[in-house]
């Protein structure tokens, strides 16, 4: 398990509510809110996130298991008039069990391992919300994925698989403006846990459209020399995303294109989703293609998911996922996979 | 989605609505969050103001954000759900401080007449109608448009009422949630603006009104500014009253319900809510001790 970056992240998470707790005095005390609030300065959101993951391989027959237990924190430091920056930290104790396909930063089957999700400071002082910057452990901003949600969900936009990371730990200018929103990272390159793997870096930017519209489209990019298995790899990617809401029902669609090492890669994401009244429940269909090319030969592999998430309250999430390989690379088995997820935050 | 995220959403996917702030106000307007918790006693405090209520996943820790420009006072902000046959439609309110509507724009609003509701014409509409204005919109169930409001939004009926109770939701919880804590700087702002105040003076007075007096660049007192919670014994909206030199009545900002509610044995022990009247005889003691 990592304990090198556990202690460093929750040395860095004492540091930063030490910090919040003594900026915040100086703010005036009518925005006091309860006792709790006061004690980080008011602005504050705390949230325990439990959680319970299964997934059953049609090859294996064995299930996969995964447990999370963590906290979810949001504050915003302010002073008098307006507000300063935002903290944000989800820290997770992950439990798995007999997982044969695990994350590279899982040392074995059944192991713990402490995790930072997200865990940034943005300051948003220096202008009226077009530049502001982020440092921290960031989620990548690229495709689809920047303009979700879909950390310790079932439903994924294939940001690992695609770049090589989810997040990673650095820093990224991000602004608002009125016709477009923006995010620039410049980061580390090793993903989860801080350690040294060389001369590793990863350049990662997107911009699109606002998000508040019904049509949205966005471009992306990346390249760096980023962790892997092996030796660094030497990744670009460009890619384009767009979505369109039509009632209930929203098209979602993303294509990236680039090199790892030299070698051609692609991928396609494809997904219709609905959701009903108060967005309790939500069904999608996703497809996922990806080409790769290698000494002149191209391979492709296809999967299919259909899924569900219902949040019935504040609290509970409850999520199932069907998914089918279509078509697999080379000498790779088709596999059907049942997934399901138990969700709760208080 | 803007900062107002119950516990079941991942607080990272929380945005604040500057974008928003610049379409409707530009630059340089300054915003300051303040986080409250929305819990059942507000639920039950909006019950009591409106013939509907918030959902229960709407609870939670929700954001307002104060604005500033020029270092003046200039109203409120705040985002606001609700289920529509189309999904939810999440409004950005930006409310003056009587809680009057400035200008609103979608954070989320997947209907496909929504080009309408963001036309100059509605905009122009919804400008400056207090709580009492948008209730007379809503027939009394508040699941549909009144006749004459049939009108005006008769084409457009499902979204109109989304778009109203969301406006109504908002100025109640405003005034419920973060209207204690908001109190003086609204009491300044409206006796500013009522009694041309320049200077002011937060008066300490019984435990549950706030009292501000204000007075002219010479230091004559011209008027004061008083708010007074609904019922005083839990999260409850108030009653914001601003008096001239002559002790009259010169603004005031009330969130009433339209229609009475049906009468119900309050239960053992707690306060009931107190009248418009009741509220001013208690604002005047307040203000002026007889």
């Amino acid at each position: 398990m990592g304990l090198c970056s556990s202690q460093v992240a929750r040395s860095a998470f004492a540091f930063v509510a030490f910090a919040v707790s003594g900026i915040s005095q100086g703010a005036s005390t009518q925005w006091s809110q309860n006792p709790v609030a006061d004690w980080f300065g008011g602005n504050t959101r705390f949230a325990f996130d439990l959680s319970y993951r299964g997934v059953l391989p049609s090859t294996t027959g064995d299930p996969m298991w995964v447990g999370a237990i963590g906290f979810d924190f949001h504050h915003v430091i302010s002073s008098g008039a307006s507000d300063i920056g935002t903290i944000t930290a989800q820290g997770y104790l992950l439990r798995f069990d007999n997982a044969v396909m695990r994350p590279g930063f899982v040392e074995g089957p059944d192991d713990w391992d402490w995790n930072w999700r997200i865990l940034t400071f943005n300051y948003t002082a220096l202008t009226d919300g077009w530049l502001n910057i982020k440092a921290g452990h960031i989620e990548m901003p690229y495709g689809l994925e920047w303009t979700f949600d879909t950390n310790g969900t079932l439903r994924d936009y294939q940001l690992a698989p695609n770049l090589g990371l989810k997040v990673d730990w650095g820093m990224s200018v991000n602004g608002v403006l009125p016709d477009f929103e923006y995010e620039v990272s410049l980061t580390r390159g090793i993903g989860m846990e801080i350690r040294d793997i060389g001369d590793s870096y990863a350049i990662c930017g997107r911009i699109g459209t606002p998000g508040e519209r019904q049509f949205i489209v966005g471009l992306s990019g990346f390249h760096g020399d980023v962790i892997s298995p092996g030796p660094l790899v030497e990744r670009t990617r460009v890619g384009v995303d767009v979505q369109q809401q039509l009632g209930p029902w929203t098209l979602l669609g993303e294509l990236s294109a680039g090199e790892d090492n030299g070698d051609s890669r692609y991928q396609m994401i494809s997904e219709v989703n609905w959701v009903n009244n108060d967005e309790s429940l939500l069904v999608y269909l996703q497809d996922v293609a990806r080409w790769r090319e290698s000494l002149g030969d191209t391979d492709s592999t296809n999967r299919l998911a259909l899924g569900t998430q219902y949040r019935p309250d504040n609290h509970w999430d409850l999520s199932a996922e069907l998914r089918q390989d279509l078509d697999v690379f080379s000498g790779s088995e088709r596999v059907f996979t049942l997934m399901a997820q138990l969700r709760y935050r208080f | 989605m803007a900062a107002s995220a119950v516990p079941a959403q991942a607080f990272c996917a929380l945005r604040d609505p500057v974008r928003h702030i610049n379409r409707m106000h530009g630059w340089p307007t300054k915003c300051r969050s303040l986080v409250a918790k929305i819990d059942e006693d507000v639920r039950r405090a909006v019950a009591d103001l409106l013939p509907f209520t918030l959902h229960a996943r709407a609870l939670g820790r929700h954001t307002l954000y104060v604005l500033t420009a020029d270092g003046a006072p200039k109203g409120y902000l705040q985002a606001r759900s609700e289920a529509s046959p189309w999904g939810m439609v999440e409004v950005v309110w930006s409310f003056d401080e009587e809680l009057r509507v400035r200008a609103f724009r979608f954070q989320r609003c997947r209907a496909p007449n929504r080009s309408y509701f963001e036309s100059q014409e509605l905009a122009d509409w919804l400008r400056g109608q207090s709580f009492s204005d948008l209730l007379s919109q809503l027939d009394l169930d508040g699941e549909g448009l009144t006749p004459e409001a049939k009108k005006f939004l008769g084409s457009h009926e499902r979204l109109a009422v989304t778009v109203l109770r969301s406006a109504l939701k908002a100025m109640a919880v405003t005034e419920i949630a973060w209207g204690g804590e908001i109190a003086e700087r609204r009491l300044r702002a409206m006796l500013a603006k009522s009694v041309g105040a320049t200077k002011f003076d937060t008066q300490s007075s019984e435990a549950d009104a706030q009292v501000v007096i204000g007075r002219d660049e010479a230091g004559h007192e011209v008027g004061r500014a008083v708010r007074v919670p609904v019922n005083p014994t839990r999260r409850s909206a108030g009653h914001v009253f601003v008096f001239g030199g002559d002790r009259k009545v010169r603004m005031e900002c009330v969130l009433e319900r339209a229609v009475k509610p049906a009468l119900v044995a309050a239960p053992s022990g707690e306060s009931k809510p107190v009248s418009k009247d009741a509220a001013l005889r208690r604002a005047l003691q307040a203000a002026y001790g007889n």
